[in-house]
């Protein structure tokens, strides 16, 4: 009888069983699930749960002297597309091309409707484009914050400064020199993601922070480099020339105040590497190597001065001639000076003179001295692709003993523009030489790391130095470049006409015209170095000279040099 | 009028640890989601916390009520829910979350879902219908036919939420009911069953989601980041818990890996981070609800107290059966809470409310209320039942009578 208590008692403890077994039943899935399989399911959870996210460092900046922004990075929008997501992609392409004002074409190629990750369409969106792209609301298509290099000067010092490309990675220049130091450490944050991507809040999380960038303070004054470049380029164009370059150091210190250099090309935030424009990118006062001529009589002289071989006083008989072996060498006017003292050597420019001075020192002093003076090794200057010139000494196998004779005017010899410049500086600075430097201080998360100023070695004595700048305040106060001279200074400084090789050897009649200067002569504040490349007249005297009163009026101006007294004296 | 016994204290003792582990649970399975979608980590635990005050103060309403004036009020009730589950329908009023029409909006008041009132609201209208049936429940015309034809209406209103889960839930609680009533078992075996199996079967292939989640249920790992991604990413919380768990607070599967980790997978949190220590304390509280349940309807002083007792507990413990039979891929998952512990306001308030309805049971206990009541006549038709003691303990509960009996009186 079901309606009795004893059936209902029955029933109610049927039921109960029917529960308790529920019971058992799941119990012993979780026991199998928890205990049983338990490793394997912890192999599970621990997959794809952590993920490294990589912390993008800051890139440094490069400030001219006084700060002044040169380079710096700032995030710009840029419009990216993730193809999966897009829907039509035919209508998004059109509707971003007409926005952006590219091919619909061109964005239809970075469109992937099979890729989930986001192709980059275009960058540095203006904050109105870029809100214009947001207001088009399309799927798959979304803004991004990119760090986008900004080059405040344009293209001021653009060979020196360099540019960055994809990955905002430095391509050329200090910006490729100076990578790790403005680039900085990524810092990572090692988290939990939840399955949509998104960092789980809460989660477990590793930060190693970044370190960020190094901003970079260069020697580069603005003043100085827009003034050089503007000389430049007025001076190639009034003089015909193919290029040139000025470059300003401060004796003391080696450090470059000014470095010009044409053709260069032009450095705007849009810039993009071309390939057929990659020799407009290095910086040619290291990457270039010539016969300096003229220029290097200074040097030749410093040496023999230093070792006594000659004095100011000394004189030698130019015959205008002079045989070695199979060569003949003449003077490079093929003049004759006859008896002329070492400072005449100087301002004539005596090819005669100069050999006679080497001969004078002796081969194996004459290499040790040009040695020391540092050609035929790098610099050292904190810029990409600088070559060490050609030095050929005694003990090299291509050198032959005309080689004495034509190194010490200045041609069977190659040098950079810096290597010139650093080693007449080295007379400037009381003999010693300075190494060319484009770094005044690191600024790193605050700290200051300012290098010092390094010195080389010291390559003549200070009193050298001051009778071989008296003799070439000589050669600037001669009566054919009175015109170029700067009213109340004193100037010392040597001109230089170097033959222009080509295929066909030094038969083209082009020529390098350079002039090197220090001033004031008496207490160098500024050396100097200024060539034309293949101008249409030839020598430097005529084409360098007055280029350096132009310039050299700017620059003391601006020093606020005091102009020399009276007379021969000390300046100050 | 006055119950002369005492409520049973087991009981309430176990639901106030079930809701404190519920409370904890919420709070530690929600924190992320809480913390990233309304900015307060305690958004969930705070509102669980007041409908568990909300819930407690019906419970201790219900248990101070003589049971036998939901007699009064069960049509009615019913009445009310079927309206309540049409309203759902009603644009204006009804709801839609997680893609089911299951929520009412009624002027200013929260929320709630009226198929979780319309659980009890079936049990008390069974058991007083059951209860006045007498030897008619075996029958076909007064018994097994009327009870299908009342309880298919409500369950399709129910199913068209939709909500197979409540579904379920419903007819089962109301099976145990008419089985405790004295169903007629050859209509149950020859009928209800194969008719049972029958709309289960339409009702799983009617709708593609019910489908495609007895797919995964038969093979979960067939599409892994799809279909069977709930049901793995449950395993896996589950399964990396191992025996003592990764610590409190410490899941992983909870930022987002598993959906509804507070409320219909939250037994999976308990299993990660407490383990299957924390798990099977789960199952042993509602083995204990159960004991008790049980014993109540044992000792109930008639049969609508008996009735109400075996239909309120197996509606629990049916509910509770069918999560956790989710949660360990068991069964299909169909979107149940775990009573006490899910977060879910109108969920915990029914189950605390009909716990209140149990705990009134429980006071008119016939061991200590042996005299008969006089003021209902129908009641005098079917006296106490069983007089004696039970010989063999009931399953599912300890052979010993409940240890805290003759406290306080209520």
């Amino acid at each position: 009888m079901p309606t009795t208590p004893r059936g209902a008692r029955a029933r109610l403890f049927l039921l109960g069983a029917l529960f308790l077994g529920c019971a058992f039943v799941l119990s012993h899935r979780l026991f199998t699930y928890q205990f049983l399989e338990h490793d394997r399911f912890q192999r599970l959870a621990s997959e794809g749960h952590r993920e490294t996210i990589r912390i993008v460092p800051r890139r440094g900046a490069l400030l001219a002297v006084g700060g002044h922004p040169l380079a710096v990075s700032v995030g710009m929008d840029a419009v990216q597309i993730v193809g999966k997501e897009v829907g039509n992609p035919q209508r998004t392409a059109d509707a971003l091309a007409t926005t952006l004002q590219m091919p619909a074409a061109e964005i239809l190629t970075k469109i992937d409707p099979r890729s989930d990750r986001p192709t980059i369409v275009k960058q540095r969106l203006t904050s109105a484009l870029a809100d214009q792209v947001a207001a088009l609301n399309l799927r798959g298509v979304s803004l991004i914050q990119l760090p986008t290099r900004h080059y405040p000067e344009g293209s001021l010092a653009a060979q020196v400064l360099g540019f960055v490309g994809d990955e905002h990675k430095g391509l050329t220049g200090l910006e490729l020199y100076f990578e790790d130091e403005l680039a900085g450490r990524p810092g990572t944050l090692d988290t939990e993601l939840d399955t949509g991507g998104q960092e789980i809040i809460l989660g477990r999380r590793v930060l190693t922070p970044p370190k960020q960038g190094s901003d970079v303070v260069l020697t580069l004054d603005r003043f100085v480099q827009r003034t050089a470049e503007r000389q430049l380029a007025e001076a190639v164009q009034q003089n015909k020339a193919i290029g040139g370059m000025i470059l300003v150091m401060e004796p003391a210190t080696g450090a470059i105040l000014g470095m010009a250099s044409w053709p260069t090309y032009t450095l705007s935030d849009a810039i993009e590497f071309v390939p057929q424009e990659q020799h407009l990118y290095k910086a040619v006062p290291v990457t270039n190597q010539y016969e300096p001529g003229s220029v290097m009589k200074v040097i030749t002289m410093a040496a023999g001065l230093e070792r006594g071989a000659v004095s100011p006083a000394t004189t030698v008989n130019d015959r205008g001639i002079a045989q070695f072996g199979p060569t003949t060498i003449r003077n490079w006017d093929l003049r004759a000076n006859g008896i002329i003292s070492m400072t005449e050597v100087l301002a004539r420019s005596s090819n005669i003179g100069a050999q006679y001075v080497a001969d004078r020192i002796g081969r194996d002093e004459f290499y040790r001295a040009f040695s020391a003076f540092g050609f035929g090794q790098p610099t050292g200057v904190e810029l990409p692709g600088e070559v060490p010139g050609t030095l050929r000494t005694p003990a090299t196998a291509d050198w032959a003993p005309v080689d004495l004779a034509t190194n010490s005017f200045g041609q069977g010899i190659a040098v950079t523009p810096l290597q010139m410049l650093a080693a007449v500086a080295a007379i400037g600075n009381d003999g010693l030489l300075m190494r060319p430097t484009l770094v005044r201080e690191f600024v790193s998360e605050g700290r200051v790391q300012r290098p010092e100023p390094h010195t080389v070695r010291r390559v003549i004595a200070p009193e050298t130095a001051r009778t071989l700048r008296e003799m070439m305040t000589a050669v600037m106060e001669q009566p054919a470049l009175e015109p170029h001279r700067i009213a109340g200074y004193r100037v010392a400084g040597k001109t230089g006409t170097a033959d222009f090789p080509t295929n066909l050897g030094y038969t083209s009649g082009k020529t390098f015209a350079s002039v090197t200067a220090l001033l004031p002569a008496d207490r160098p504040r500024l050396a100097i170095l200024i060539r034309l490349d293949a101008p249409e007249k030839i020598y430097g005297g005529v084409v360098a000279a007055p280029i350096l009163k132009r310039l050299g009026q700017e620059l003391l101006a601006y020093y606020r040099i005091p102009p020399a007294p009276s007379g021969h004296s000390d300046g100050r | 009028m006055g119950a002369r016994g005492h409520i049973d204290y087991v009981l309430l003792g176990v639901v106030l640890c079930l809701l404190a582990l519920g409370a904890q649970m919420v709070y530690s399975s929600s924190v992320v989601i809480a913390h990233n979608e309304f900015g307060d980590d305690a958004y969930f635990v705070t509102r669980q916390v007041i409908w568990s005050i909300v819930g407690l103060a019906s419970l201790a309403l219900a248990a101070g009520i003589d049971y036998h004036r939901w007699q009064k009020v069960s049509t009615l009730l019913l009445l009310a829910c079927v309206i309540a589950l049409v309203l759902v329908f009603v644009p204006q009023l009804g709801i839609t979350r997680y893609g089911s029409q299951r929520w009412l909006q009624l002027g200013p008041l929260p929320a709630v879902q009226p198929s979780e009132l319309t659980k009890l609201a079936i049990v008390v209208y069974m058991a007083d219908w059951l209860s006045r049936k007498g030897s008619g429940v075996s029958k076909l015309g007064t018994g097994s036919i009327p009870f299908v034809l009342i309880l298919s209406f409500i369950a399709m209103l129910v199913l068209l939420e939709p909500d197979l889960g409540t579904t379920v839930i419903i007819c089962a609680a109301a099976f145990s009911v008419f089985f405790i009533a004295g169903a007629n078992l050859w209509h149950i075996t020859l009928f209800f069953v194969p008719a049972g199996l029958t709309i289960l079967w339409l009702a799983i292939h009617m709708a593609a989601y019910r489908a495609e989640r007895w797919a995964t249920f038969m093979d979960p790992f067939a599409d892994p980041q799809g279909t069977g991604w709930h049901t793995i990413q449950t395993l896996i919380a589950l399964g990396s818990g191992g025996l003592t768990g990764v610590g409190l607070g410490e899941s992983r599967q909870k930022a987002y890996a598993l959906p509804a980790a507070h409320t219909d997978s939250i037994l999976a949190i308990i299993g990660e981070e407490l383990g299957l220590a924390g798990t099977m304390a789960v199952i042993l509280l509602f083995m204990l609800v159960g004991w008790r349940g049980f014993q109540i309807a044992l000792r109930a002083p008639d049969t609508l107290g008996r009735l109400l007792a075996v239909g309120i507990t197996s509606m629990v413990l049916w509910q509770a059966v069918i999560n956790v039979g989710a949660v360990t891929a068991s069964l299909p998952y169909t979107g149940v809470t775990l009573p006490f512990i899910s977060f879910g306001g109108s969920s915990l308030c029914i189950s605390l409310l009909s716990i209140g309805i149990l705990l009134s049971v429980s006071r008119f206990d016939h061991y200590s209320q042996p005299r008969h009541r006089s003021e209902s006549g129908r009641r005098r038709a079917h006296p106490p039942d069983s007089p004696q003691q039970p010989a063999n303990a009931p399953p599912g509960s300890a052979p010993r009578r409940g240890p805290l009996r003759g406290g306080a009186r209520v």
